[in-house]
């Protein structure tokens, strides 16, 4: 199984998160991340932070979903932590000056909370019911005479594809690991390597045309571009408090200029 | 033979207006999968920017090929995608993946010069770059408070970085090596004022960046999109027009040939046909592969040659008493993720799926996912899909050929029993009742037959292995991200040895861990637990079902040379060494061995999956691969491929290969297999023949 697929699985688990429709989750991430980006003070991140770590402990997620960090990025993080400790900002503690390594912790936390925020999405949802949501959020954009209903066939079509494709990626790049290097076979190496980047991406763009082709002749077989609607959980009171909660809090942090203004 | 010119209506998009055809909606959402794909490996693996270029050139075949319209459709549905999954950064990466593919495919299809292409792409994609380099990425041009954390982060570092080494640098003064101390002064002092100027000028750095990574993106997207175009045409895909025809009230009887030869592709590929069919007939449509029998089940269904069909109303494809079409590869032939949705897909009414189900005599739950069912009963669900239309013109292509002889009676009877359908269906078994009307075909481009008259010589490769047994496992088990919720323990305790110049198949239901136990014997995945002992020097190597994705260059010489090592250019100059030697003197044998000597100067997208399937082989017998694992070489195949699959498997043995057969088919194995194990419950069991 590729990491594609392992990572839009829902964890098997019942919780309130697993409950709320995908709709509110969706939009309640996309608002919340919208406000931390405008106004990335600390008083706001740690909200957002504590935020999101609430809701990954009630959704009953267990820590083991998290993926790990490939070592390269740890020891760039490792890194900029000594780089911004040694800037030597004020304020100083124990002898320390910890300011620019706590203007380096609020800029790693803001993008741990994305990820988490997608993380959690996913982990709680199926993904044919993402596809949907967002197809039922865009819905009031068709007054504005926008091919709504296309992109969201496309985007529901498109949702349920990408483990496919992601394992058809997968497969070309093994074998191009797997064979032995084009820059050793020609005594034009780049120029090899570049054909060969060619001849890759045609091998995976042929290939999914094919799909393409064989999707849309069974679609035309059967009289319809979309899936059927799947049986989802009514929309609820616990949803609406989300989305009018998520509103909120995007809204307060465009207004409260937050805490502190500027790290001292 | 004749030839008449081709019609543009057959194989050109007709629509300029309106909304996405099926076609149109199916090659979108493919190129949105592949963008958000592309840009979420480019995140994982350290090469991001790499696969962000890769992601244009999918765009611009798109942009190629389909209306505008397709492109801005597909580009919000790959951002709408990257936002729930990623946030902002990748919103703004597919956009930008958007434009640039939309403006290079688009220089693509007015067939412009290069300069040309590459100016329209410059003057369109750079302004939008900068745009979003600075509005989007870390929204810093509007956004005064991200912009100075992201600003005091760089400015830190710098700082940082220079106290570190000044630091350095004065201990070095101490002991008295001044020369060190000044020099990282310097580069200490250096580090800080370019910093100061990266921040001071962001407003004028930004976009002269980015024009440099425009310029990239637009001669890359110009040089290797045209080769991927000129692939893709040579692949015979065109971009041909598919639209839903529904129909409240079709009508799709009598349906009339008048007299055309039909096309496919644009290719004459049966000769003049004149026929007619009346309401209530069943038809059988008999001929050798490549007649044209499913071209004429697709003229019939209003697929393909428009213009030489006549009928009296709507052909109503799809519908409730209309057409109902089930083509031949089965696993092309569903569509929904799970069964109930496959069977809800197009006809959303109340449905009880196990009587629909056991109708077609399957029994299999309504949850369970489409992409774990065998090729019989993928068969059977698209053909219970097609009855539940109670269609008027059921067009059968070849269902029931991967099912075995007694379920073939039955679903053979049961659509000889329909009286309220006509039946149009193809079948190369004799299989037509005396009641059916017979119609032949005759194939009008005949396809060269390299049936082998001399019996194959045996000519071992050199291979680097001299022990007779190749791979040993030894309770090897195998858990699926063992430290995540979702763990699943799929092998448990597996022993097996496989010998030089074994055959080995391995059979188990989807799901029971087949593909892994594949992936452990070709060396791509490792067991969690237990031993694998591999002789010394030994070459593994996996083939995958679908051949094609494995065969990377062009034409049939570069592949074999790609993959056996061998060079192509200059091979009297550079083949010194001995090495270079017998990898060309293998790959000449394994080129007369597999037969591949008149094919050579094919493209790989001409050939057939048999003989793509013996080009891949072909090449890694030349390597010196001596275990050969072949997952789901069965998937899809009719008789005559699997009789074109047996050969194969004989020549790999012939050059002294062992082989290794995984299949969820258990119906069928082929002749001269040592030995057939079953997987099951996470071991092998031995299967009595």
């Amino acid at each position: 199984m590729s990491r594609a697929q392992a990572f839009f699985r829902p964890v098997p688990v019942d919780s309130p998160i697993h409950r709320l429709s995908a709709e509110s989750k969706v939009v309640a991430g996309i608002v919340i991340s919208i406000g931390l980006v405008f106004n990335p003070q600390w008083s706001h991140v740690i909200v957002a932070f504590v935020l999101v770590v609430a809701v990954f402990i009630i959704a009953k997620l267990p820590t083991s979903v998290l993926p790990s960090v490939p070592m390269l990025v740890r020891f760039a993080l490792i890194g900029g932590a000594i780089g911004a400790t040694a800037s030597g900002d004020d304020p100083v503690v124990v002898g320390l000056a910890l300011g620019g390594l706590l203007d380096y912790a609020r800029l790693i936390m803001v993008g741990i909370v994305m990820i988490l925020w997608a993380g959690i999405l996913s982990w709680t949802t199926g993904l044919t019911a993402v596809g949907f949501a967002i197809r039922r959020i865009m819905r009031p954009l068709r007054h504005l005479k926008l091919p709504i209903d296309e992109i969201g066939s496309v985007i529901a079509l498109a949702v349920r594809s990408l483990p496919l494709v992601v394992d058809e990626v997968e497969v070309v790049s093994e074998s191009v690991s797997n064979r032995p290097s084009p820059a050793d076979l020609s005594d034009k190496p780049l120029r090899e390597a570049f054909s060969y980047m060619g001849d890759m991406s045609a091998a995976v763009i042929v290939g999914s045309h094919r799909r393409a082709r064989d999707l849309a002749t069974a679609m035309v077989s059967r009289g319809a571009t979309s899936a059927p609607e799947p049986h989802r959980p009514k929309f609820r009171k616990i949803d609406i408090f989300t989305i009018v909660a998520a509103f909120a809090l995007c809204i307060a942090a465009f207004l409260i200029p937050g805490w502190p203004e500027k790290t001292p | 033979m004749t030839t008449t010119a081709s019609t543009i209506a057959d194989v050109a998009p007709p629509r300029t207006s309106g909304p996405l055809d099926a076609a149109e909606v199916a090659d979108a959402a493919i190129t949105a999968a592949l963008v958000v794909g592309l840009l979420a490996a480019g995140r994982v693996l350290a090469s991001g920017s790499l696969f962000q270029v890769f992601a244009s050139f999918v765009v611009a075949v798109l942009a190629a090929r389909r209306r505008t319209r397709a492109v801005v459709i597909a580009t919000c549905a790959a951002a709408s995608i990257a936002l729930i999954l990623g946030g902002l950064g990748p919103v703004s990466q597919a956009a930008l993946a958007g434009v640039f593919g939309w403006c290079g495919g688009y220089g693509l299809k007015r067939d412009w010069g290069r300069l040309r292409s590459i100016g329209f792409t410059l003057l369109i994609g750079w302004p939008a770059m900068a745009a979003s380099v600075m509005f989007f990425y870390p929204a810093v041009a509007i956004n005064k408070r991200l912009r100075t954390l992201v600003f005091d982060n760089i400015e830190n570092q710098a700082e940082g970085f220079a106290n570190i080494i000044g630091g350095v640098g004065s201990a070095f003064g101490a002991i008295g090596i001044t020369p060190v101390e000044r020099a990282a002064n310097w580069v200490g002092e250096g580090l800080i004022s370019i910093s100061a100027f990266l921040i001071d000028n962001w407003v004028l750095l930004i976009p002269a960046t980015e024009l440099v990574y425009s310029i990239i993106y637009a001669v890359a997207i110009r040089a290797v999109g045209g080769a991927i175009l000129r692939r893709l045409e040579r692949a015979l895909v065109d971009p041909v027009a598919l639209s839903l025809q529904p129909s409240v009230d079709a009508s799709p009887l009598p349906v009339a040939l008048t007299g055309a030869a039909l096309k496919r592709n644009g290719v004459t590929v049966t000769a003049p046909i004149e026929l007619q069919i009346q309401p209530g007939e069943h038809v059988v449509i008999e001929g050798p592969n490549g007649a044209g029998k499913s071209t004429l089940l697709d003229a019939l269904a209003g697929i393909d040659n428009h213009d030489s069909v006549v009928r009296s109303g709507e052909v109503g494809l799809g519908s409730v008493g209309g057409t109902a079409r089930v083509g031949q590869r089965p696993e092309a032939q569903v569509v929904g993720t799970t069964v109930e949705e496959d069977l809800r897909w197009g006809l959303d009414t109340p449905l009880d799926v196990e009587a629909t189900l056991a109708d077609v005599g399957l029994s299999i739950p309504a949850d369970r996912p489409t992409s774990e069912l065998s090729g019989g009963e993928l068969q059977r669900l698209a053909l219970a899909s097609a009855l539940r239309r109670q269609p008027k013109l059921l067009l059968a292509d070849e269902v029931t050929s991967m099912l075995d002889p007694e379920e073939q009676n039955r679903i053979t009877t049961k659509l000889n029993g329909l009286t309220t359908t006509t039946v149009v269906r193809t079948t190369h078994r004799n299989d037509a009742s005396p009641t059916d009307r017979r119609i032949r075909l005759t194939s009008v481009n005949p396809l060269p037959t390299s049936d082998p008259s001399d019996p194959h010589q045996l000519r071992t490769i050199h291979s680097s292995v001299s022990e007779s047994r190749l791979l040993r496992m030894r309770d090897v088990g195998f858990t699926h991200n063992p430290t995540q919720p979702w763990a699943l323990d799929v092998l448990t305790g597996v022993n097996l040895s496989i010998h030089r110049y074994e055959m080995i198949m391995i059979e188990g239901r989807n799901g029971s861990g087949k593909t892994t136990l594949a992936r452990i014997l070709a060396g791509l995945a490792e067991q969690t637990a237990g031993e694998v002992d591999e002789a010394k020097g030994l070459r593994r190597a996996l083939a995958h079902q679908h051949v094609r994705l494995q065969l990377l260059r062009a034409t049939v010489n570069a592949e074999l040379h790609s993959l056996a090592g061998v060079r192509t250019d200059g091979t009297d100059e550079v083949s010194d060494s001995n090495r270079q030697r017998t990898r060309a003197e293998n790959l000449g044998t394994s080129i007369d061995m597999f037969e591949l000597g008149h094919l050579l100067k094919r493209r790989i997208d001409e050939l057939s999956g048999g003989e793509q399937r013996r080009v891949l082989l072909a090449g890694l017998v030349a390597r010196g691969v001596s275990l050969l694992v072949l997952d789901e070489p069965l998937a899809g195949l009719d008789a005559a491929g699997r009789h074109d699959l047996a050969d194969t498997l004989d020549r790999v043995r012939l050059a002294g290969t062992s082989i290794v057969v995984v299949s969820h088919d258990i119906d069928w194995a082929p002749p001269h297999v040592d030995q057939r194990l079953r997987l099951q419950g996470g071991s092998l069991h031995e299967v009595s023949p």
